[in-house]
């Protein structure tokens, strides 16, 4: 069979190599130029128990998702690969381990689950592995190995991913990983000779790879990040660690405070000392931080917060994907408290969103809430970035020396943003509060000063669209259904459409990286002409729904898509069947 | 009832189906060692040449085991029989119970001594896994060498000379037969070969097969060198049966039967080419082979697995055309 | 622990649990009827002292050379290297000829006299057994022997293809150059002159052989051109066959049966049949040697018995009426009626075994006397060298506890702890070696050997592949942490989770395995499943597992 697109998951029990599997051989993909995503699932238990699995996703052509279905599952150990068996596509392949020590009773096999639709082969990988390595160590090479003879992709790319992995261990590893990825690739060579096609563009230049997380944290660092105060939390963690090897180097500080609620406050101090300062959580996190955001939202000191969604409510499921952070990153402050959500939907906006993000928290004094998810932050990417580098940035909107003569910290004006000074800074001075306060900045609770400065801190949403992107409009401008999304549901709604393409379907799309606020002429002029519209999301209760049919008026399609895994595009694709098919009656 | 099946060919598939349709409850694990679904091996010549397609070989299709509730698995091999304690074991170590098991694994080529050192050289004709890996060679092919008995030996021949090649056959008797017997062939089977335009070396045996710029070097036993594009070779045809060894089922070259398909060990039942039976009217041991046997024996299999009494009437020749004269064959040894 | 039983550094011990070790451990020693040091000489050949592993092979199995060659060889079945999954069998036997090819050397012994004389009849592996060790011990050993060469079946018996005249030689040459005497030419007829001997010598082994062959009664079983087996491999040896042999039909299962077939060929023969009664797993040869059969063109066909030898009119064979047979569930067999067919020959060879001769036979009941012993085939019915090599050994020393009034030898059991064995992990995934063999073409010139050796290189690289069974790897268990690395790294499923441990009668351990982890009291190395590979003891972060090397001795009892 001739392939161009092919998804790899290899199964198996915390200590494997799985984990290496995926990043092996993504890394090789990624130098030879093909596209690749990894989607990676770990157990919650320690080594030697639990399951994890890595699926990888590579492409001569663009990938927005997961896909759907597996063409090969690399089932290392049998028994914990079984339930995966659901997700090989008919016509697909499995490579199980035939050299297992001891019996193997019929219902624990991987292999009497194999129904005729999927080929089974057997190859020995603990055997091989220790043939190469002496232990059970290389066990992930003889499968790449095997693989490799499987699609005809050519040798070298893997030996030199080996190399490049190994480098820091020394020539006697790297020897017996190239020794247990021969001794894979001749097995099938000479057990399974008649393999498949992979076609390969010769002429590709290597891909960077990277992750939502990655990206964030790079894209910050980048536009001039000085100060990262934050609590562990998966799936956010990653971004912690990348700030606190990094930011040293570049004169900055990273601090693990004692929980959430000190973090945010951390990161206003840094703020309102002047510094471009940023704290990165998940669910659990951010509910904790609201009170602090309020004061944000008060103050008019801006903040940045990277909240990498995962399931919930409350400790709700650490390693799994959900959506469900929409409604309280919006309306998640006791008063009128507006603050920026943004939501990118793949690394690359990731990067450039998170400058982004800094630029509007700095120049509208506000906070941002910046929504990742577990699926995009931790998977892996090939991605096409730009680096944009400028580590003294500053968006601030300085006082003009006439602003310093009675300088008013809460100077009402025509787009609501008040001249900001740092302490320090020389000309003024100002205190601030969590109080309703005064253009000075003293508390006061008058009714029509209240008004005045609640109207202030709203107008500065208004003035702000002017800086924010417009939204995007992909697919067939003509098309009659419409589909609007958010998050890394982005990317399985564009394969979606594609597929739907297929079947002679037109439909669009508009995203955008803004949640609040948004460009709304352009949402309301593209939902007048659909007539019908769709929006998936990952949560139970269609949040982003909720806020365009109170924004939009619109009567959409909900797709509340269950979580867990990523969103497989099928399912749109049923969904726009469905609302095709009732246009045309 | 759970009714194991090593070998998903004609004669182990037949049984299935035949053990289903008495009792739809029955459990039924089919094993084949092929990662293809069952497909008719004696048209695998025609699929080679083309005159139909791959679909067309197919023997029972996905759905057809699914209405039927037979469970098929793929690429397997047991390793060994313990008959005592009824259970088959897996090549990779996967245990499995059976209350009645069935050998219908048929038969496969093998090399001796001197021809397995250079095995990764030589090509069989028996599987659809060897007639595709011959059919992406054809195009390059073009002289080719065989040696080897059997009715499969000849009509390989006789389609590499229908496609064009060059043919060269080496036996190690006087004449060329193939191990039939005189009165099987209608005149003679060497002259009307050579008539034809292939080449026949007689009185000789290969040795050695090395690979060289051109192709392969062929060297024979008394120090003759050829050149070709591939070589066929294969020194028996024998039941693909090893995995019984060790245990106390008796076999000759094939497992030894009664006529109601029973083996030497209780519930243990065998079919197809892979059985050596006492044949009374050719008074001898003899082991029938061929499609019409296999569905033949895999029905009278599975009715006696299903507890009906049924015995199998020994057939008499089958008569194939080869080339435009006819050929009648009823065993190999 | 120091102790008072130490020699040489090694802890001696007399503990049948020891003992019981050595057996279950190292099956290929267990399974050498001469209980040979295997893992020991292989030990040496894979460090290039092909001396030492002459040497252990001279002490303990006496024809090096001879048995390197043609040994039936029952340690190879049994190796650890052979079992399920972890590929072939040490070639045991071949690396046993490279140590006779490389290694040999003149047995350099100071010998004193005991002034005791013994005789033995017959020059075959029992006897020349008996006779080295007897002369080992002092005493003044002759041999009569009845053909003109001394060997018995090692010369006359096994082709030259097989074992050449001359490794024979040169493996009698070091006994004789013990100061054993042979005279050859030299047969004995009957009770008499037995009689004669025993008051002539001190005592007196017949290690006569059975060099008759059991000889069966069919209708044209006088033709001409109709040979019992182990005279026409006589014959054949002695080149005393002059006739053409062109369509050959051999009967029989045994090794006589395949060594006519192979000389058939090689005289020229076009067609050879071997037809043996029982089924090909019931023949006494192994796979290996059916194989070599059919490379050389011989077929063989099964559940077949004789029932006429036909011939013309002149009295000359022409050939063999079959019939076939059943067998049944007691595997007797049975004669299929009605289903006789025949097969052309003009020759027709019945090798159905040997037996030992009738007239020397009566000297069975003349056992009760003292030191009159009879040793090998001639006592047993015919087997193989290596066992008429352990019977001779046997009966020697019984002469000698007879002779001398000692106690006899008792087993000791020499355990001595190492850091390591010298092996390394990579050596597991050598595959076997095969033999070099005579090129197919050159097959048939009759005298030429078809086994050619292995070289230097290829006998250290097969020896590399020995797991050397001799070491014992055992966990202590006061000091292991239950961390299950060493469970991590095993190779196969050696190292158990045990909740008990018995000890059985005969002194077996049996591991009471478990999974559950609050039941576990001990992580155990099975013994048995062990390929000695280290990974566990590199694996070990607590240095509890132990390597000690076995060794069997003997002491004269005191």
């Amino acid at each position: 069979m001739r392939y161009s697109e092919i998804t790899i998951r290899f199964c198996g029990i915390a200590g494997d190599g799985i984990v290496a599997s995926g990043k092996i051989l993504a890394g090789a993909c990624a130098n030879i130029g093909l596209h690749v995503m990894v989607n990676n699932i770990y157990s919650a238990e320690i080594r030697g128990m639990g399951k994890s699995s890595a699926t990888i996703r590579f492409s001569t052509s663009k990938l927005y998702s997961m896909g759907d279905g597996l063409d090969l599952l690399v089932g290392m150990k049998g028994k914990e690969s079984i339930i995966d068996l659901r997700d090989v596509k008919a016509g697909g392949n499995v490579i199980y381990d035939s050299s297992v020590i001891g019996d193997v009773e019929e219902e624990d096999s991987l292999v009497s689950h194999i129904t005729p639709e999927i080929q089974g082969h057997g190859l020995p990988i603990q055997k091989l592995a220790n043939e190469a390595t002496g232990t059970n160590q290389g066990k992930n090479l003889v499968a790449i190995g095997a693989i490799c003879y499987f699609y005809s992709l050519p040798p070298e790319m893997f030996v030199d991913q080996i190399k490049s992995v190994f480098v820091h261990k020394g020539d006697h590893v790297i020897d017996v990983n190239i020794k247990a990825f021969n001794l894979g690739y001749e097995y099938f060579k000479e057990h399974y000779p008649l393999n498949n096609q992979f076609e390969i563009d010769k002429s590709s230049e290597p891909r960077a790879l990277t992750s939502g997380n990655d990206a964030i944290a790079k894209g910050a660092l980048d536009c001039g990040l000085k100060f990262f105060a934050g609590y562990p939390i998966t799936p956010a963690t990653r971004i912690m660690e990348i700030a606190a090897k990094e930011l040293p180097k570049l004169g900055g500080w990273t601090l693990q405070m004692e929980d959430e609620i000190a973090a945010i406050g951390a990161v206003l101090g840094a703020w309102f000392a002047g510094k471009r300062a940023m704290t990165a959580t998940s669910g659990p996190g951010l509910s904790l931080m609201s009170e602090m955001i309020n004061l944000s939202v008060m103050a008019e000191i801006p903040t940045v917060i990277v909240n990498v969604q995962r399931g919930g409510p409350s400790t709700g499921l650490p390693t799994k994907v959900e959506q469900g952070d929409l409604n309280i990153a919006l309306y998640g402050g006791a008063g009128d408290s507006p603050r920026v959500v943004m939501a990118p939907s793949n690394s690359e906006e990731c990067y450039s969103g998170i400058q982004l993000a800094f630029d509007i928290a700095e120049k509208y004094q506000t906070p941002v809430i910046f929504l990742s998810d577990l699926f995009l932050g931790q998977r892996t990417e090939t991605v096409t970035i730009k680096e944009n580098i400028d580590r003294d940035r500053c968006t601030r909107k300085k006082p003009t020396s006439e602003q310093l003569e009675n300088f008013q910290r809460y100077q009402i004006t025509d787009d609501g943003v008040s001249p900001q000074i740092v302490p320090g800074e020389p000309g003024a001075v100002y205190s601030t509060t969590g109080l309703e306060h005064s253009v000075t900045g003293n508390p006061n609770y008058e009714a029509d000063v209240h008004s005045m400065m609640t109207a202030k801190r709203f107008r500065k949403f208004e003035s702000m669209v002017s800086d924010l992107p417009e939204a995007n409009i992909l697919g067939d401008e003509t098309a009659e259904i419409g589909i609007a999304g958010w998050g890394s549901t982005i990317g399985s709604i564009l394969e979606g459409m594609e597929l739907a393409k297929k079947q002679g379907i037109k439909t669009k799309l508009i995203k955008s990286i803004m949640i609040h606020p948004q460009h709304e002429d352009s949402f309301r002029k593209f939902f007048a002409s659909c007539k019908k519209i769709i929006v998936p999301e990952m949560n139970y209760q269609g949040q982003y729904a909720d806020l365009l049919k109170s924004r939009y008026g619109i009567t959409p399609i909900e797709i509340h898509i269950p979580s867990v895994n990523p969103v497989s595009p099928l399912k749109i694709v049923q969904k726009i069947m469905e609302a095709s098919s009732e246009l045309s009656k | 009832m759970k009714h194991v099946i090593i070998g998903a060919g004609v004669a182990g598939i037949t049984a299935a189906r035949t053990i289903k349709e008495l009792d739809s409850n029955a459990e039924v694990v089919v094993i084949g060692d092929e990662l293809f679904l069952p497909y008719r091996r004696c048209q695998l010549t025609e699929f080679l040449c083309d005159s139909i397609q791959r679909d067309d070989l197919l023997f029972f299709s996905i759905k057809k085991l699914n209405e039927l509730g037979i469970k098929l698995r793929k690429g397997e091999y047991v390793k060994s029989i313990v008959p005592s304690e009824k259970v088959i074991k897996l090549h990779h170590n996967e245990v499995m119970h059976y209350d009645k098991l069935l050998i219908a694994t048929g038969g496969k080529p093998g090399l001796g001594l001197v021809l397995r050192p250079f095995k990764k050289h030589i090509h069989f004709y028996y599987s659809l896994y060897d007639t595709l890996i011959l059919k992406e060679k054809l195009p390059e092919i073009h002289k080719c060498t065989v040696s080897g008995d059997g009715v499969s030996c000849l009509d390989l021949i006789c389609i590499l000379h229908n496609l064009g090649k060059k043919v060269t056959y080496i036996t190690r008797g006087e004449r060329a037969t193939f191990g039939l017997e005189e009165d099987d062939f209608e005149g003679d089977l060497h002259e009307f070969l050579e008539k034809k335009g292939i080449e026949i070396i007689t009185g000789e045996q290969i040795v050695s097969v090395e690979e060289s710029n051109q192709g392969y070097k062929v060297e024979t036993i008394q120090q003759k060198t050829l050149t070709t594009d591939i070589v066929f070779a294969w020194d028996f045809y024998k039941p693909n049966i090893s995995f019984i060894e060790g245990s106390a089922i008796e076999k000759k070259l094939g497992i030894l039967v009664n006529t109601h398909l029973e083996t030497s060990e209780k519930d243990i039942y065998s079919a197809g080419d892979c059985v050596e039976i006492y044949h009374p009217i050719i008074k001898d041991y003899w082991i029938n082979f061929g499609l019409p046997n296999a569905l033949e024996q895999g029905r009278v299999a599975g009715m006696n697995m299903s507890g009906q009494d049924e015995e199998y009437k020994i057939r008499d020749t089958i008569t194939f055309n080869l080339m435009g004269k006819s050929l009648k064959a009823r065993w190999w040894k | 622990m120091k102790t008072g039983n130490e020699k040489d550094g090694a802890f001696v011990s007399t503990d049948k649990l020891d003992r019981k070790w050595i057996d279950v451990n190292i099956p290929c020693s267990a399974a050498c009827p001469a209980m040979t040091d295997i893992p020991g000489y292989i030990q040496a050949i894979a460090a290039g002292d092909y001396e030492t592993a002459y040497r252990i092979n001279r002490e303990e199995n006496i024809l090096p050379g001879v048995l390197g060659r043609v040994c039936d060889r029952p340690c190879e079945p049994v190796c650890r290297h052979g079992r399920d999954g972890l590929g072939e069998p040490v070639s045991i036997c071949f690396l046993k000829r490279a140590a006779a090819d490389y290694g040999m050397e003149p047995v350099n012994r100071e010998i004193r006299s005991n002034g005791k004389t013994v005789c033995i009849i017959g020059a075959g592996p029992a006897g020349l057994t008996a006779a080295n060790d007897l002369a080992l011990k002092g005493y003044q050993v002759t041999i009569l022997e009845q053909f003109d060469q001394p060997g018995g079946m090692l010369r006359y018996g096994i082709p030259q293809f097989r074992l050449p005249n001359d490794v024979v030689a040169e493996d009698v040459k070091s006994i004789t150059d013990l100061g054993v005497t042979i005279k050859t030419n030299f047969r004995i007829e009957g009770v008499e002159e037995i009689g004669k001997l025993r008051k002539d010598y001190d005592s007196v082994i017949v290690a006569g052989g059975c060099a008759n062959p059991k000889q069966t009664t069919l209708p044209g079983i006088d033709s001409m051109g109709v040979y019992w087996g182990l005279d026409f491999m006589i014959a054949a040896n002695r080149e005393e066959l002059d006739k053409s042999f062109e369509n050959v039909i051999i009967i029989g299962g045994g090794f006589t049966a395949v060594d006519c077939t192979r000389m058939s060929y090689r005289m020229g023969a076009k067609k050879i049949t071997l037809a043996y009664r029982r089924m090909k797993k019931d023949m006494y040869v192994g796979k290996h040697e059916l194989e070599v059969m059919e490379a050389e063109g011989i077929d063989t066909i099964s559940l077949v018995s004789a029932v006429t030898v036909l011939s013309n009119n002149e009295g000359v064979v022409t050939g063999v009426e079959f019939i076939h047979n059943s067998i049944n569930e007691d595997r007797s067999i049975a004669p299929i009626e009605g289903s006789e067919f025949t097969m052309d020959a003009d020759t027709v060879i019945f090798a159905v075994g040997q037996e030992a001769d009738e007239k020397v036979a009566e000297t069975e009941s003349a056992e009760q006397e003292t030191v009159f012993f009879i040793a090998g085939d001639f006592r047993n019915g015919s087997s193989t060298v290596i066992e008429a090599v352990a019977d001779g050994r046997k009966v020697a020393r019984e002469v000698h506890l007879k002779l001398s009034g000692t106690k006899g030898p008792k087993e000791t059991i020499h355990i001595s702890e190492v850091n390591d064995t010298g092996r390394k992990r990579d050596y597991d995934f050598i595959p076997a070696q095969p033999m070099d063999t005579t090129h197919m073409r050159d097959r048939q010139i009759k005298n030429r050997e078809v086994e050619t050796g292995y070289s230097k290189e290829k006998a250290i690289t097969e020896a590399k592949r020995c797991y050397l069974c001799h070491y014992n790897y055992q966990i202590d268990i006061s000091r292991c942490i239950y961390c299950l690395a060493c469970i991590d790294v095993m190779p196969v499923d050696c190292i158990k989770m045990a909740k008990d441990i018995e000890v059985t009668e005969d002194g077996n351990l049996n591991y009471i395995e478990t999974k559950t982890w609050s039941e576990v009291e001990a992580i155990t190395i099975d013994n048995d499943k062990c390929i000695r590979c280290g990974n566990c003891v590199r694996a070990c972060p607590v240095d509890c597992i132990s390597i000690s090397k076995y060794k069997l001795g003997t002491e004269e009892k005191k």
